[in-house]
C-alpha cells in the first residue's frame, strides 16, 4: 500500500511538472551571452 | 492625490504582478478555491444529515412536550391508561412506529407511524387535499387502509385507492391507498417517506398486539415539564424513559458528532495544503519585485505600505479563490449530502436528506475561511518584503542569504517530541483533542524540518552525481539547492498530504485487517438468513421465531440457531443492543473472538450459570470488565447479571450484550429473530438448501447469503464507510501537487536566460524537459520518504492516543446482529 502512494506521489509530482517542463523546452536560445 | 491615483498604484503594485503570471496566480486561486470548497461541502453535508434528522424528529413529534418510551421492545399498552392519568397530561397519544421496507419500490424504505387517529390530532397536524382525509374513520373501519404522503404517492405514481406492499414481519402485505396529507406537518418528516396507520391495524400488521412503541404527551398549560416528568418516571416500570422529545435530538448529535469531526478535520487538509502554495507563490513574487520595493521605499512609501501591498495582491488571490471555492462548494455539497447520509443510514440511523440547506452564514464564513487562511500564509512573505532596504537592486535569490535551516530543523524537532509526548495523553470528553494537538505538531515538525531534509538530499545527490554523464540529473540537482526556501514548501506541502494520505490509509487498511481476522473467526455458519430490508440500520427486519423450527426440519441443514437483537435505553439515554442466541449451539459449532479465555468455555460457563458476554466497545463505554455486572431492565424488573466474558465486535455501534436464548425468553418473552444461521449437513449441496429453505419459509422477502456472500457484503460496508475519506484525501494530494507546479514554473521562469545559454550550448529540447522532470521527480522523492515516515509516526500517535477505532467511525455490517 505504501509503495503504491510512493508511486502515486512521484506520479503526481511528474505530472506537475511537465507543464513547466514543456515551457522550459519552448525557451528561445540566447542569441549572444552577456557577463554581468 | 487624485482618487484616480490610489487605483492606478493598486494596479500598479497588485494587479500587475497577478496578470505577469496569469497560470501561476490561477493555479494558486484553483488551490484556494478546492480547499474552500471542500471544507464548505462537507460542512454543509454534515449540517444538512443534522437538520435532516431534527426535522423528522420535530415533524413527528408535533405539540409533544413528553415522550415515554421503552427502546425497541416497547411496552404494554395498559401502561398508557397510567400514563393518562397523571396529573398535568392534557392529552396523550399512543404510537406504534415501525421502520418498513416497502416491497418492489425504488425508495425502499417508509416510516409507518401507527397513531389513534381520533386523538392525535391533538398532537400532530394532519391536512390532506383528499375528501377522504375528512373522514378518518375510513382508516378505523378499513384495517388495510393506509395514508401516504402527497409527496411520496406522486414520486411512486400511487393514487389514493391505488395498493401499496409492505413488506411486514409476518410477510409483505397489500394495502390500500385511502388518502394523501399535503406537505405540512408530519407530511414533512423523512423527506416525505411517511405512511400513517391506525393503531390497531399497525398492532396486528407489525406484530405487536397489546404493545406500545411510544407514548406523545401534551401538557396542561399549567403543568411544569419537569414536575410531570419526575412523576411519570415513578408511576412507571424501570425499563421506562420519559423524556423531552428534544432529547432525541441530542442523541443524535451525540452519536454523529465524532464521526462528523473526523470528515470535518480531513476536509480541512486541503486548505491547509493550500496555504502552502499560496506561501510559494507569494514568496516568488516578493522575490521578484524586490527590486520594485526598493525602488517603492526610496519614493517614501514605508514598511505598512510595502505589507499592504503585498497582503493585497494575496488578498485578491484568496477573495477570488474563496469565491469560487464557494460556489463550487455548494455545486458539491448536494452529491457530499447523499455519500454522507448513506453512510450514516448504513452505520448509524436511517435518514433521508432533504432539500439541501445553504445557509449565508455558513458559505460567508468558509469564504472568510478561505481568505484567512491565504493572508496568513502570505504574511511571512510579506514580513519578508517589509525588511527589502530602499533602494534594494538586487535580482532573486536574496531571500536565500537570510535561511537558516538549523533553526528551522531544532524548531522541527521540538514539535516532533511535542507530539510524542502530547499523543499519551487521553481524550477530553470522548474527543481525541490531544490526539489531534499531536497530529498537528508531527505535521508541523516534518514541515519544519524539510528544508534541512532538502539540503542533505541535496548534497548526497551531487556528491553520488558527481562525474555522471546523466547531465540532465546534475542540472536538476544543482537546481534543488538553488532555492532552497521554495523547494522545502513545495515539499513540505506535498509531504503534509502524504502523511495524511497515509496515516489515514494505514489506520483503515490495519482496521480493516482486524474486521478480517474477526470475520475468519467468527462467520463460521454456511448460510445466514435475515429480511432483505436488513440494510437499512433501525429497519424493523424481525423474522417470526416459528421459522426456526421449520429451517431446522429442512433436509441438509445440521442445525440452525435464530439470533435476536434489541435495542435498550441505558440510564443516560443512550442505546445499546441486547443480542441474543443459543449459547450451546454457539459453543459447539460458532465462535466468538474473546480478549481473554476460550470461546466454547465461555459460552458453556454463561449458559449455565446465566450470565452475559459484552462487546469490548460496551466494556469500555461503560467502564466494565470480565467479573463484573451489567444492570439490564427487563418488563417490569431490575436485573443484575455477571460479565462471563468481554469479545471483539466490529457489528455495533454502542455495544452489544448477548444472552443465551432461553434466558432472553424468560425475561423478555419476545417471538422474534433478526437473522437465522444455518450449518450444513457435511455433504449437503449449498444451491440446494438455500432454495428448500426458501420454499420451506414461504416468503420472498428474506435474504440467504452463504458465508462467502457475508464476508464479501461485510467488507463492501467497510469500505463504502470510508470511500469519503479517500476523495477528501485526493483532493489535498491535488492541492499538493499544483504547488509542485507553480514551483517548477517559477523556477523555470527564473532561468530564462540560463536556459537560453543551455540550448545554445547545445542542449535539446528533450534535455530540458527530463532535467525539469528530474527535478520534479526529485521533489516528489523527497517528499514521499518524509510524508510516509511522518504518515507511519502520524498513525502510531492516533492508535496511541485510541482514537483510531473509537472515533474513526465503527464498521455495520450483515453479521450476527443482523
Amino acid at each position: 500500500m505504501i509503495g503504491r502512494y510512493a508511486l502515486l506521489a512521484v506520479g503526481v509530482s511528474l505530472l506537475a511538472g511537465s507543464f513547466p517542463a514543456w515551457r522550459a523546452s519552448r525557451m528561445p536560445m540566447a542569441e549572444a551571452v552577456r557577463y554581468e | 492625490m487624485t482618487p484616480s491615483r490610489p487605483f492606478r498604484l493598486a494596479r500598479m503594485l497588485v494587479w500587475r504582478p497577478l496578470t505577469r503570471d496569469p497560470a501561476r496566480s490561477l493555479v494558486t486561486i484553483l488551490g484556494v478555491a478546492l480547499g474552500v470548497a471542500v471544507a464548505l461541502a462537507i460542512r454543509l453535508a454534515n449540517d444538512g444529515v443534522l437538520v435532516a434528522f431534527q426535522n423528522s424528529l420535530d415533524h413527528v413529534a408535533g405539540k409533544t412536550q413528553l415522550e415515554v418510551s421503552a427502546g425497541e421492545p416497547g411496552f404494554d399498552e395498559t401502561l398508557f391508561a397510567i400514563v393518562g392519568d397523571t396529573p398535568g397530561v392534557a392529552s396523550a397519544a399512543p404510537i406504534v412506529e415501525a421502520l418498513v421496507p416497502v416491497a418492489g419500490a425504488t425508495e425502499g424504505t417508509l416510516v409507518v407511524l401507527g397513531v389513534d387517529i381520533l386523538g392525535d390530532t391533538a398532537i400532530r397536524d394532519y391536512r390532506g387535499p383528499t375528501p377522504e382525509m375528512a373522514e378518518p374513520l375510513r382508516l378505523l373501519t378499513d384495517p388495510d387502509a393506509i395514508v401516504l404522503t402527497e409527496r411520496y404517492a406522486r414520486g411512486q405514481g400511487i393514487a389514493v385507492g391505488g395498493r401499496i406492499v409492505l413488506n411486514t414481519p409476518t410477510g409483505p402485505k397489500a394495502f390500500t391507498v385511502r388518502g394523501l396529507l399535503v406537505d405540512e406537518g408530519v407530511a414533512r418528516a423523512m423527506d416525505g417517506r411517511l405512511a400513517i396507520l391506525d393503531i390497531a391495524a399497525a398492532q396486528v400488521h407489525f406484530g405487536k398486539l397489546g404493545r406500545l412503541d411510544r407514548i406523545d404527551i401534551v401538557l396542561r398549560p399549567e403543568a411544569d415539564v419537569e414536575p410531570v416528568a419526575a412523576d411519570l418516571r415513578r408511576r412507571l416500570p424501570p425499563e421506562m424513559g420519559v423524556e423531552r422529545p428534544e432529547a432525541r435530538n441530542a442523541q443524535v448529535e451525540r452519536m454523529l458528532g465524532s464521526f462528523q469531526l473526523n470528515l470535518f478535520v480531513l476536509s480541512l487538509i486541503a486548505l491547509f495544503v493550500g496555504a502552502f502554495l499560496v506561501y510559494n507563490t507569494m514568496a516568488v513574487s516578493v522575490v521578484r519585485q524586490r527590486r520594485q520595493i526598493g525602488i517603492l521605499r526610496s519614493l517614501g512609501a514605508n514598511r505598512a505600505g510595502i505589507l499592504l501591498v503585498v497582503l493585497g495582491e494575496s488578498g485578491l488571490i484568496g477573495l477570488v479563490g474563496a469565491i469560487l471555492g464557494a460556489a463550487l462548494g455548494v455545486l458539491l455539497a448536494e452529491r457530499t449530502l447523499q455519500a454522507v447520509s448513506l453512510t450514516v443510514s448504513s452505520l448509524y440511523a436511517f435518514v433521508v436528506p432533504g432539500e439541501l440547506a445553504v445557509p449565508a452564514t455558513t458559505v460567508l464564513r468558509a469564504a472568510a475561511w478561505g481568505l484567512g487562511v491565504t493572508l496568513a500564509a502570505s504574511l511571512a512573505p510579506a514580513l519578508e518584503a517589509t525588511r527589502v532596504p530602499p533602494g534594494e537592486d538586487l535580482a532573486a535569490a536574496s531571500p536565500e542569504r537570510r535561511h537558516r535551516p538549523w533553526v528551522s530543523a531544532c524548531v522541527g524537532t521540538l514539535c516532533v517530541l511535542t507530539a510524542v509526548g502530547l499523543a499519551g495523553l487521553g481524550p477530553i470528553a470522548g474527543r481525541p483533542i490531544f490526539g489531534y494537538a499531536a497530529a498537528f505538531a508531527l505535521l508541523l515538525g516534518t514541515i519544519l524540518l524539510c528544508p534541512l531534509a532538502l539540503r542533505a538530499f541535496r548534497r548526497g545527490l551531487a556528491s553520488s552525481l558527481g562525474g555522471s554523464r546523466l547531465v540532465a540529473v546534475r542540472l536538476a540537482a544543482g537546481n534543488l539547492g538553488r532555492s532552497v526556501r521554495r523547494n522545502a514548501v513545495t515539499v513540505a506541502a506535498m509531504a503534509v498530504g502524504l502523511a495524511m494520505l497515509v496515516s489515514v490509509s494505514t489506520m483503515i487498511a490495519s482496521f480493516r485487517q482486524t474486521v478480517e481476522v474477526w470475520i475468519d473467526q467468527t462467520i463460521r455458519a454456511d448460510l445466514y438468513l435475515a429480511r432483505a430490508g436488513r440494510l437499512v440500520k433501525g429497519a424493523d427486519a424481525r423474522l417470526p421465531a416459528d421459522l426456526l423450527p421449520r429451517v431446522r426440519a429442512v433436509q441438509g441443514v445440521a442445525d440452525a440457531d435464530g439470533f435476536r437483537g434489541l435495542r435498550l435505553r441505558d440510564e443516560h439515554g443512550g442505546q445499546f443492543l441486547l443480542g441474543s442466541g443459543d449459547f450451546d449451539l454457539m459453543a459447539r459449532l460458532g465462535r466468538l473472538l474473546f480478549r481473554q479465555g476460550d470461546s466454547r468455555q465461555i459460552l458453556q460457563e454463561a449458559r449455565a450459570r446465566g450470565a452475559v458476554v459484552v462487546s469490548e466497545t460496551f466494556a469500555e463505554r461503560y467502564g466494565l470488565r470480565e467479573g463484573d455486572e451489567v444492570v439490564l431492565h427487563p418488563p417490569g424488573r431490575t436485573v443484575r447479571m455477571k460479565i462471563a466474558g468481554v469479545y471483539y465486535d466490529y457489528t455495533t455501534e454502542g455495544g452489544l450484550v448477548v444472552m443465551d436464548r432461553r434466558l432472553f425468553q424468560e425475561l423478555w418473552a419476545d417471538p422474534w429473530f433478526n437473522s437465522i444461521v444455518i450449518y450444513l449437513a457435511p455433504d449437503a449441496d449449498s444451491e440446494h438448501v438455500r432454495d428448500a429453505v426458501r420454499r420451506a419459509s414461504g416468503r420472498e422477502d428474506l435474504l440467504l447469503l452463504s458465508n462467502r456472500d457475508l464476508r464479501h457484503r461485510i467488507l463492501e460496508i467497510f469500505d463504502q464507510t470510508f470511500a469519503i475519506t479517500y476523495t477528501l484525501q485526493a483532493i489535498a494530494l491535488i492541492v499538493a501537487a499544483l504547488g509542485v507546479l507553480t514551483a517548477l514554473a517559477a523556477s523555470v521562469l527564473e532561468r530564462t536566460r540560463e536556459i537560453g545559454i543551455l540550448r545554445s550550448l547545445g542542449v535539446t529540447r528533450g534535455g530540458l524537459v527530463r532535467s525539469v522532470l528530474a527535478e520534479a521527480g526529485m521533489l516528489g522523492i523527497l517528499a514521499n520518504a518524509l510524508g510516509i515516515l511522518a504518515g507511519l509516526g502520524l498513525s502510531l500517535i492516533l492508535i496511541t492516543a485510541s482514537t483510531s477505532r473509537r472515533s474513526a467511525g465503527r464498521t455495520n455490517s450483515l453479521s450476527r446482529d443482523s
